[in-house]
């Protein structure tokens, strides 16, 4: 009989722990309730070498990945996109994070991207505008 | 005949525990070389002490331009280039009877970016690993902290963020990223300035051409030619580490 | 469940809930630029002994078939599986970055003898929790283990050795660390193993003989501690030849680090009082293992084998790796003394280690008792 009373409490702790990133964000909105604007989303899919921002949004992870592994394992940083262009892989080329990376990434309510904790956004340098 | 719930356990866990094997697949990006790009085949450094004032503008410009953090507490300290007296660059070369000179000579110490590094060596991720080139460099992306290069490099060349760089960065170089709490770091010898065809900042930074930097396969070379003409010595030889620092005494 | 079981169980979960606590909310460790690795990876390395040391219950009795072992062998498998687990923990709650600990599985680096200790140290895990798992459910059916399990037995028997062996590998293949560039290392390792393991395990049997009324039987005791028995006089021949090696030829830097230990080098000596306490213990241990009449005594092996497994905790589970990294690569010394929150944090594992162990034996404990 003991055990009955056990298992519902492990039961309860277990769901409470389950459900915890939901109950932690209960009443809570995302910090952007609209998309980026369509101008900024362009000026990122140049930067990325794509057409347009579709297919940002399909492959700049991947594309981005690509680019962490030619920059620094291959020591290459000139990037050649589909058409032929050549453009650096930079990621302090792109835009600041709390601008551009944050407001899909929020609004889309998935994981920003840890990219900013080290690479340095013109937001974050000190005393530079 | 159905299957029992001990079964059906077994061959779950045994499932998840193959997930890590998923590794994605990662594809290379098209690249084009940069016409700038300073080439070498192996990259080396010559310190001349004899030209060497001991100014430090060499650290000075090499830890701003690479967001390197002044943590302040020597213990923990952070340093990619930094000065030591000919007791610490050379313990097993030093005695009781040095003269004043040799005592007084600062010697810039750095990363040796060994043709045999231990570091490489023993490094559970290729974190850090040796170019052609013969740089050694770090991946940040990929360091799980494990400090085990540090425990490898005989030369002290290594340091572990112990706090949060970006603490203690006064002013933040836009042009290279900082790094985070808990990845070791240590001088790359500019790769991204040999990159775009710049020599070191620590070598643009020195005054009285005490550092000199260049390809020990070229025989023409500057370093070669420093070489030829001034007797030389690196730290830990005997360790077969195969260092590319060399000090001109 | 007994109360007093529920209640060990519960101030071990509270352990375990502080020491997790105190690691996340990261404090500031003693290490430093020059001492890159400290208590925690110590502790890692004494405790892949501590799992080695299921060899030592193993090999009687399913090679040399000593029927004594019977009842003590499953508990020194699952020593070997807490073991292992807890030197893992060790590992992650020292990493810089924890998360990114998959890397070692991503990017297999075959020339790292720390990747290949992920890989050993995982086999060895899955072997015994296999093999323990094995014989326990055989035992409770009463019917014979199926005939794979002989083989993972077998298989255990150099895996023992290769842990420890990798371990000290990863200390033993440094140019710049002299206190562990010696062929010494892995052989001195496995020894301090088959020392502390069969004595922790020997401790182990007498709690559960008092709390558990579990009685592995005199017969095994006694033939176990004939092995911490020579396995301490193995350890204090090699530390008597470490001695000898660095004082007579008298090369400094082969000199430096054990000076540090045991003497104080350049008015450092924060670890010396530790050192003596261990060469302290180290003789106790003897002058009790030897004589007999002490050994198979019930009350004063257990002072002997207490004498020897905090002598080992001393010297592998803190001085080895400390000294290692003194004097500096520019000939100083930074000393390294632990602070209370790698202390609180090793106090966590531990607990975690107890209660993983609590859990095994009990389940042992029940099956055997029928």
């Amino acid at each position: 009989m003991n055990n009955n009373r056990l298992v519902a409490l492990g039961l309860i702790l277990f769901v409470v722990i389950f459900t915890f990133p939901v109950l932690m964000n209960l009443g809570k909105t995302t910090v952007q309730t609209q998309p980026p604007d369509a101008l900024a989303m362009q000026g990122l899919a140049d930067k990325l070498g794509v057409k347009n921002e579709q297919e940002y949004r399909e492959k700049h992870m991947q594309i981005l990945s690509e680019w962490k592994g030619a920059v620094v394992r291959d020591g290459k940083r000139i990037y050649v996109t589909q058409d032929g262009r050549e453009i650096p892989m930079s990621m302090e080329n792109l835009a600041s994070q709390s601008q551009y990376c944050n407001a899909c990434h929020d609004y889309a309510g998935i994981e920003k991207p840890k990219c900013w904790t080290c690479h340095v956004a013109p937001d974050d340098v000190k005393g530079v505008k | 005949m159905s299957l029992s719930r001990k079964d059906f356990l077994k061959a779950a866990v045994c499932t998840i525990g193959l997930a890590p094997l998923a590794i994605m697949a990662a594809s290379s990006a098209r690249t084009a070389p940069d016409p700038r790009a300073l080439q070498g085949a192996s990259w080396a450094m010559a310190v001349d002490t004899t030209k060497c004032t001991g100014c430090n503008e060499c650290a000075v410009a090499c830890h701003k331009g690479h967001n390197v953090p002044n943590v302040g507490n020597s213990k923990q300290e952070v340093k990619w280039i930094w000065q030591e007296n000919y007791e610490g660059a050379f313990p097993e070369l030093s005695h009781n009877y040095v003269d004043e000179g040799m005592k007084k000579r600062p010697f810039m110490l750095l990363c040796n970016h060994c043709e045999n590094p231990t570091c490489v060596k023993v490094c559970p991720t290729q974190a850090t690993f040796r170019r052609p080139d013969g740089i050694v460099m770090m991946d940040y992306h990929r360091c799980i902290g494990c400090r085990y290069c540090m425990t490898g490099c005989p030369y002290g060349a290594r340091s572990l963020n112990f706090n949060e760089p970006r603490d203690f960065l006064k002013e933040i170089n836009p042009e290279f990223p900082t790094r985070v709490k808990g990845v070791v770091e240590k001088c790359n010898f500019c790769e991204e300035r040999l990159a775009i065809g710049k020599k070191p900042l620590c070598v643009e930074a020195c005054r009285y051409q005490a550092l000199t930097f260049g390809d020990l396969a070229d025989a023409n070379s500057e370093i070669r030619k420093l070489l030829n003409d001034h007797p030389s010595q690196q730290r830990k030889l005997s360790f077969g580490t195969k260092p590319k620092v060399f000090y001109i005494v | 469940m007994g109360r007093s079981y529920l209640l060990w169980m519960g101030f071990l979960a509270t352990v375990m809930a502080v020491g997790y606590s105190v690691h996340m909310l990261d404090f500031p460790a003693g290490l430093s630029r020059d001492v890159s690795w400290g208590l925690h990876i110590a502790q890692f390395t004494f405790f892949v002994g501590v799992a080695a040391s299921a060899l030592m219950v193993v090999l009687p009795y399913y090679i040399h078939n000593m029927k004594e072992f019977g009842r003590i062998t499953l508990l020194g498998e699952f020593l070997a599986v807490t073991a292992v687990t807890v030197c893992l923990l060790f590992i992650v709650v020292d990493l810089g970055m924890p998360h990114r600990i998959w890397n070692v599985v991503f990017y297999p680096t075959p020339n790292s003898p720390l990747f290949w200790d992920v890989v050993v140290l995982n086999g060895y895990i899955l072997i015994n929790l296999v093999l323990g798992w094995k014989m326990l459910e055989a035992e409770h059916q009463g019917a014979p283990p199926p005939f794979w399990t002989k083989w993972v037995m077998y298989a255990s028997l150099p895996w023992a050795v290769s842990i420890h062996a990798v371990t000290a590998f990863i200390y033993a293949g440094l140019p710049g660390r002299d206190l562990w560039l010696t062929a010494l290392l892995a052989p001195k390792f496995l020894a301090s193993a088959f020392a502390a393991g069969p004595a922790l395990l020997i401790l182990l049997c007498a709690i559960l003989k008092r709390t558990a009324r579990f009685d592995v039987g005199a017969a095994a005791i006694d033939k176990l501690s004939v092995v911490v028995m020579y396995a301490t006089i193995t350890v204090t021949i090699m530390q008597v030849s470490e001695f000898f090696t660095s004082f007579y030829a008298g090369i400094p830097a082969h000199m430096h680090s054990l000076q540090y230990l045991f003497f104080g080098l350049d008015g450092h000596h924060a670890l010396t009082p530790l050192m003596w306490i261990y060469v302290v213990l180290l003789i106790t241990a003897l002058a009790i293992l030897i004589r007999p009449k002490l050994r198979n005594d019930e009350q004063t092996r257990l002072i002997g084998c207490a004498a020897v497994f905090f002598a080992m905790m001393i010297e592998k589970g803190l001085a080895l790796t400390v000294a290692g990294f003194i004097p500096n690569p520019f000939g100083r010394v930074t000393e390294y003394v632990p602070t209370w929150s790698e202390l609180v944090v090793m106090l966590g594992v531990w607990a975690t280690g107890a209660f993983l162990i609590s859990l095994f034996y009990r389940l042992v404990i029940s099956v055997k008792e029928g």
